[in-house]
């Protein structure tokens, strides 16, 4: 599920940044619910303060596909983030295709080839976590579509702006491994902080 | 790590009194935390709702600070719900084969938690610390204060850090009950 670092980096370095992997389902009309969610999905300033404070360098590869609409939401709320410190943050985007087979089939979920995927990384590939499929909110948002009421009577009520809070969601993830990564004692160690 | 693997080592772990029963002395900050917190009402209906079983597997140590202060939160939840939430506690040193494929940060790190369909295949991971705890420790580590070790979790640090492990619980369950997989098999 976390894979190793050779692994991890191995299929890092497969990935490309996040607008050459837009750019590739622009063809077959991929690209502009990408472009919606990115225009929706600013980091307020108490947001862009907080990932400017990151002092860890971390690697981020998302498995995903240009089609998918969770993938445009989560994709273009990791874009934003990195874009607010991207010294620290190298952000990598993959596709789901047969050139990628063993990443995929390593990482199943559910016995299903899902995504988005993302691994978050240490600065030497260290795996941290799996961040996969969907957050909890747009679960919660499914899950008041689609079962009846008295499964779905426990939930909280929605969020106002369900956009914004997969970014809230998203971001507490990047905050939480930078947190683990800085006081890491290994790499405490190795930077003398 | 599939799912034969995973279910090979859940049947391998103990039950929590019994995991606690194998250091009594250990155990005692495990039963400290566990007695601090409760659910709220509307926690506990959440976790009553459930419907898909999820079996749990946590990498532990009995002697580790961070599992005694975030293990007790998750048999809070599964004991709202014990024929859905099933969890097993794997010692992390006798259970190394477990271990050495969950690695954090290139260390052994513990608590790190396994959820798993009813069919043991994997669904998520998560560990060592949800970032209510890392927020806290990283303020005691990298701030101006440093407590004492053993000192007491506040209430609201412990509170909040039932509600993040909550959320991956509830995000798992969602997960399958929404599955297209598991909504054929059961027809609902």
């Amino acid at each position: 599920m976390l894979m190793n670092a050779s692994f991890l980096k191995r299929f890092f370095d497969q990935g490309v940044p996040y607008e050459v992997f837009v750019a590739s389902g622009e063809r077959e009309g991929h690209r502009p619910q990408w472009d919606e969610r990115y225009s929706r999905l600013e980091l307020d300033a108490p947001q862009r303060a907080l990932v400017a404070s990151f002092t860890r360098e971390m690697n981020i590869l998302c498995l995903t596909g240009t089609w998918c609409g969770d993938c445009a939401l989560q994709g273009a709320a990791m874009q934003r983030i990195a874009e607010a410190n991207p010294a620290k943050i190298n952000l990598r985007f993959i596709p789901r295709s047969e050139d990628h087979a063993e990443l995929i089939v390593k990482n199943q979920i559910n016995a299903g080839y899902r995504v988005p995927v993302t691994w978050f990384m240490a600065e030497d590939f260290e795996p941290i976590s799996r961040l996969g499929d969907r957050t909890l909110s747009r679960y919660r948002s499914m899950a008041r579509k689609a079962l009846p009421e008295v499964e779905t009577a426990a939930l909280p009520p929605p969020p106002a702006d369900p956009i914004r809070e997969v970014l809230r969601e998203t971001l507490d993830e990047f905050e939480r491994v930078h947190l683990l990564l800085r006081t890491s004692t290994r790499l405490r160690q190795k930077h003398g902080d | 790590m599939n799912a034969q693997y995973l279910k090979s080592k859940f049947d391998a772990g103990l039950e929590y009194e019994a995991y606690l029963a194998t250091d009594t002395q250990k155990a005692q900050p495990w039963r400290s935390v566990y007695e601090q917190v409760s659910l709220t009402p509307a926690q506990r209906r959440l976790i009553e709702s459930f419907k898909r079983e999820m079996p749990v597997i946590v990498s532990t140590g009995i002697w580790c600070g961070d599992c005694a202060q975030q293990c007790p939160l998750i048999q809070r939840m599964a004991e709202a719900n014990p024929t859905r939430i099933r969890v097993r506690y794997l010692d992390r040193d006798v259970h190394a084969d477990l271990a050495e494929q969950i690695k954090i940060c290139g260390g052994l790190r513990v608590p790190t938690v396994i959820f798993m369909a009813e069919d043991f295949e994997p669904v998520s991971i998560l560990g060592d610390r949800t970032l209510t705890r890392y927020r806290a420790v990283a303020a005691r580590q990298l701030g101006p204060s440093c407590p004492l070790p053993g000192a007491p979790v506040p209430q609201d640090e412990l509170d909040a850090t039932l509600q993040d492990w909550l959320n991956e619980i509830e995000r798992v369950q969602l997960l399958l009950r929404l599955s297209g997989r598991l909504r054929e098999k059961h027809g609902d």
